[in-house]
Formats: C-alpha cells, structure tokens, sequence
C-alpha cells in the first residue's frame, strides 16, 4: 500500500460530497481557464496585429487611461526619419466609432502608400486609389457584422462612405474592422494633420539591442512620446490591459468561492475523522504525516477538479467562439501555458484551501482525539 | 532481573483545572519482557495510566521513565511511539476503509521500509495471528475478534518494545477474549516484549505474570500471580 492509497480511499469515504467539490472547483477553474483564454487570445490578436504590419517600433502619446492614445500632429515623422536607422515612418489614426447599428467598431485610417497594407488579403474589390475619393475596405468579419458588401454605402460617425473592398488579416481585430485612407478618417473625426499611431520600419540589420537604443532615443528626444516593440505595445494597450485586469478580477471571485468550497469539504471530513485522526496519531504517525494526508486530500480533489475545470473553459471558449453572437469578436488562446496554469491554480487553491484543515487536524492531542466517537 | 522498561514516579494527573484527580501518585518500574496487568473499577485511573504509559497524555506532575530515560524530555514523541509502543484499543480502532493488510501497514509509514516490504511484514504479521484467509476484507466484514486479531498484528508492525492493550477483550464474547489473551500471551512468550494490559476482567488479569491493582488513582497493591 502506498501512502495515495489512503488519501484516496478517504476521498471515497463520501463520494457526492467529494464529487460536488471536485465540480465546484471544475466550475471556478472553468471560468478562469475562459476568461484567461479570451484576454490573452485579444492580447495575442493585438500583437499578431502590429506585428504582420511590419512594424518594428511605434512612437505614441500615452497621456491617459483612454483605450486609444491621444492624436498627435503628423508633421513628427519628418523628425523620426532623420533617426538612425529608420527607414520608413507611417502614420496612423485609429478610433472607435459606432457604425450605424453595430457597437463600437474599430477604424483605422492608414497612408495609402505606406507598408502597413501589405500584410492584408483583398477577398473582394479593390483598395482604395486616392486620399479624396469616398471609400472604405472593411475587414471580413466587419463585412458579416454590418452585413455589408462591395458597393454598399456605410455611415461612419456623420458621413457616409461606400465599401470598395473587403479583405482578410490574421489578426482577428483587423479583420473586425473598417480602414480608410488617412485623410479620410482625419476628416471623419475632425483630426486634421493628426494621428495617434506613427509606425516606424527600421533597417533589416537593426539588432534589438539597438532598437532598445532608439527607443530610449525617441523618448529623450521629443517629449511626451514612447516607443514601443510591437510586443510591448500590446502589452501597454489599455483595452488589452482592462480587459485583462476584468478577467482576473472574476477569475479571484470565482476562486475565493472554490477555495472556500474546499475548505468545508476537507474540514467537514476531518471533524467527522478526529477520533481516527487520534488513532493515526497514538500508533505513531507524526503530526506532519497528518498535515500531508490532509493537504493530499484536499489537493487531489482540486487536481482532478482543475483537469475538469480546463476541459470545461476550453470547450465554453470554443462554443462561444462558435455562437453568432460572439463569433469573431472573440479568439480564445488555447495553450499548453494556460493549461499549466490553471493545473497550478488549481493546485494552489486545494493547497490553500487544505492548509486550516490541516491545521486543526493536527492540532490535536491523540489522547483528546481518542475520546471522540 | 532484567533492566528496567519504563518507571513511574510519583505520577499524578489531573483533568478540570485539579477539581478531578485521576492518578494521585503512581509509583512502580516494570522490567523488559514482563507481562503486567493493571486492574481496578472503572474510574480508578487505570486508562489514564496506560495513556500517560504509552506517551498519549502527560502527567501533571511526576514523572515517566523509559529505558531510564525521562519520556519528558524525548524531542519526537511520535517517533518514541512509533518505534517503541504498540497499542491494542476495546474498540479496535481501525480504519474502516482500509483492508486488514492496508490497516497493519500504516503504523509502518513511519518507518524506512518501501511499499513492497510493509506488505510483506503485514501478510507475515496476519499469518501469525491467524488470519491469512482474511487479508482483503474490510474491518466491517470481519467479527469482533477477527478485528482485535487485525489491531494486534497492527500494534505489532514496528516490532515494538512495549505493548500496550486498553481492554483488550472488554468488547469480545468469552470465547474471543479467550483466544485473544492466548494470542496476546504467545506474542508476548515469542517476542519477548513488555505487555501491559489494562483490565477490570479478572479472567483477563490472570494470564499476567504480575498484578498492579489501581483504585482512586492509586496503587494500592503490586503482586505477582
């Protein structure tokens, strides 16, 4: 007989109390391993984002808490294209505007020559040819959301623009959005000669060394701006980091009310045991073996409650990509870093929730223990 | 004779703040290999005794030595008890969702042995006492005295000194106490270990070499039989 052998013949003892604790802890791991999956997949997107761009490093205004940094004049680019090893600068607006029925969608306002475009995929249409003419492409799931096609007129905010292609990225956020030339936007959203983005491209031979160099450069030199790795930007993006933050915050509630679930099935199993607590105790085991067979217990149920509770975030993350009302807003992240994350909350939470138990168990004389029955 | 086991001196317990005296100064030293019984009315003392003998309880004031050593001053008293005293309960105490061979193993958890020989010293312990047919059931398949058989080949597990049995038969028909002093006796004769037990049975205390009679938490005479 093994020592598990003991712990798990414990935990059969009471079998629907073992098996509503083990699905309480599945329910509160579940929610973590979803909620985790869609803040780090939005994450992810945003990178995959800047980075299929071409981007090396972008220079912004981060002033504030708002979501979207604040525009800046658009003459700084001929500033940052006498930088050493800056080949290429490209502005770029961005901003959330309601279109027509839809929630707040995502448009950005790009220089028609500049090397941002070259990572999208036109589906349909035609890019837009000019700063002046009236047109939008928008990314494919835009184009189901709004239920737009090629030729299709689209309020954007108080003008109207007609939709001359649709396109696909690999970021799901482009894909979920509407671009115009950048004048177009400017236009749209009163910020004329502004943007909030300027996207640098840098020698191919740039090491990151050096791009750590020209960062602290941009800093020193104009005041006011940060630049930043596309890793980094997403990391720095505000929408990514509330996002983040909220998925964290009703990841701890749903944890608290897993834990304390935990703790009332390993402490109810040791009051119903302490008379066999004194028994173990008077035939010589020490008071940490006690402690181990406690915390043992209690962490093999929210071993086995947490592999549930992953199989159970991943598969609601997949159905809630499928549903419509989600579809395509979402992209869950479905790693193996994940997975051991939550196998380590998981384990956390059954070590935390094991730890009083434990305590009280252990605590007691064997010749106390002995006189319950 | 031989050397001293274990020696009481001027041991007295005390429960609710003194207002209850149980032991009121209990002197006696038992040698190795002797085989005592410690008898007297309930309420006398007897099971506080044989608590503070096996290093469960300590007293209030006195002292126990063991191997001339105070039992007081021992740093790891789980391990003294692990390695040194064997306890037989009225009431069995095993643990009810272990086999008979998974309940004589856990007191070896304590010891350096590996899952393969605490489950060769188990079968080995269960063959002795006469239960090799028995191995697999759990305690609540088996009679009364089967289960006492299983808690002796348990207190027996580490090959300890002293052997310490709290009504050994006080939950058994006649027939079984019978069979279990005889067990309790030839362990006793082939071991060569200390056994203590603690009983209110005369028919009991009779298989003892020696008597300890307690009343009103006193020795009140020590004789052989």
């Amino acid at each position: 007989m093994v020592f598990l052998t003991i712990v798990y013949k414990n935990l059969l003892r009471r079998r629907t109390r073992s098996l509503l604790t083990i699905a309480g802890i599945a329910i509160g791991i579940g929610a973590v391993v979803a909620l985790t999956s869609i803040a780090w997949g939005f994450q992810k997107s945003w990178e995959r984002a800047y980075t299929a761009r071409g981007t090396d490093l972008i220079v912004t205004k981060i002033t504030s808490q708002s979501p979207l940094p604040v525009p800046f004049a658009e003459g700084i680019k001929t500033d940052l294209l006498k930088l050493p090893r800056v080949k290429e600068a490209s502005g770029l607006l961005s901003d959330l505007v309601s279109i027509e029925d839809a929630p707040a969608m995502l448009i950005f306002g790009w220089e028609l020559n500049s090397f941002l475009w070259q990572h999208l995929k036109l589906v349909k249409g035609r890019w837009p040819t000019n700063n002046t003419e009236r047109v939008a492409v928008i990314g494919a799931i835009a184009s189901d959301m709004l239920k737009k096609g090629v030729g299709s007129p689209v309020q954007i905010e108080a003008g109207e623009l007609t939709v001359c292609g649709i396109f696909e990225s690999s970021a799901l956020v482009e894909n979920g959005a509407v671009i115009v030339a950048l004048p177009q936007l400017q236009r749209l959203t009163e910020h004329t000669g502004k943007v909030n983005f300027m996207n640098l491209k840098l020698d191919a031979a740039t090491t990151d060394e050096q791009k750590g160099e020209l960062q602290k450069m941009i800093k020193a030199k104009f005041s006011g701006y940060s630049a930043f790795k596309s890793g980094e930007m997403a990391q720095n993006n505000t929408a990514i980091q509330v996002a983040k933050a909220m998925s964290w915050a009703t990841s701890i509630i749903a944890l608290v009310v897993g834990a304390v679930g935990v703790t009332n099935t390993v402490l109810m199993s040791v009051f119903e045991r302490l008379h066999e607590i004194g028994i173990l105790l008077a035939i010589g085991w020490r008071r940490r073996r006690i402690v181990k067979m406690i915390l043992y217990e209690s962490m093999v149920l929210s071993f086995i409650g947490g592999l549930a509770g992953i199989a159970i975030g991943f598969v609601s993350v997949k159905l809630m990509q499928a549903t419509p009302f989600m579809h395509g807003k979402i992209e869950g992240e479905i790693s193996l870093n994940l997975f051991l994350l939550a196998l380590l909350i998981a384990l956390g939470l059954g070590m935390f929730g094991g730890l009083y138990p434990a305590y009280r168990g252990s605590r007691m004389p064997p010749s106390a223990a002995l006189r319950y029955e | 004779m031989s050397d001293v086991l274990i020696e009481a001196r001027d041991v007295r317990r005390s429960f609710d703040e003194g207002r209850v005296q149980a032991l009121r100064g209990v002197d006696f030293r038992i040698h190795e290999s002797e085989f005592v019984a410690i008898v007297g009315p309930s309420g006398s003392g007897k099971s506080s005794l044989l608590q503070i003998l096996g290093a469960l309880d300590e007293p209030s004031e006195g002292e126990v030595f063991f191997h001339g050593k105070s039992v007081a001053e021992i740093h790891d008293i789980a391990r003294f008890r692990a390695e040194n005293i064997g306890f037989v309960f009225q009431s069995f105490h095993l643990i009810p969702t272990l086999t008979a061979v998974e309940n004589v193993q856990v007191p070896m958890f304590e010891m350096p042995w590996s899952p393969v020989e605490r489950q060769r010293r188990a079968t080995e312990l269960l063959k002795s006492v006469g239960l090799s047919e028995r191995m697999h059931h759990l305690p609540r398949k088996m009679s009364g005295g089967e289960r006492q058989r299983v808690a002796v080949a348990r207190s027996l597990a580490n090959e300890p000194k002293l052997l310490l049995a709290d009504e050994p038969t006080g939950n058994l028909d006649s027939a079984n106490a019978q069979r279990i002093m005889e067990l309790l006796q030839s362990v006793h004769q082939r071991r060569g270990m200390t056994l203590i037990v603690v009983t209110h049975d005369p028919n009991v205390a009779n298989f003892a070499d020696r008597m300890l009679r307690v009343l009103d938490g006193r020795v009140v005479s020590d004789a052989r039989t």
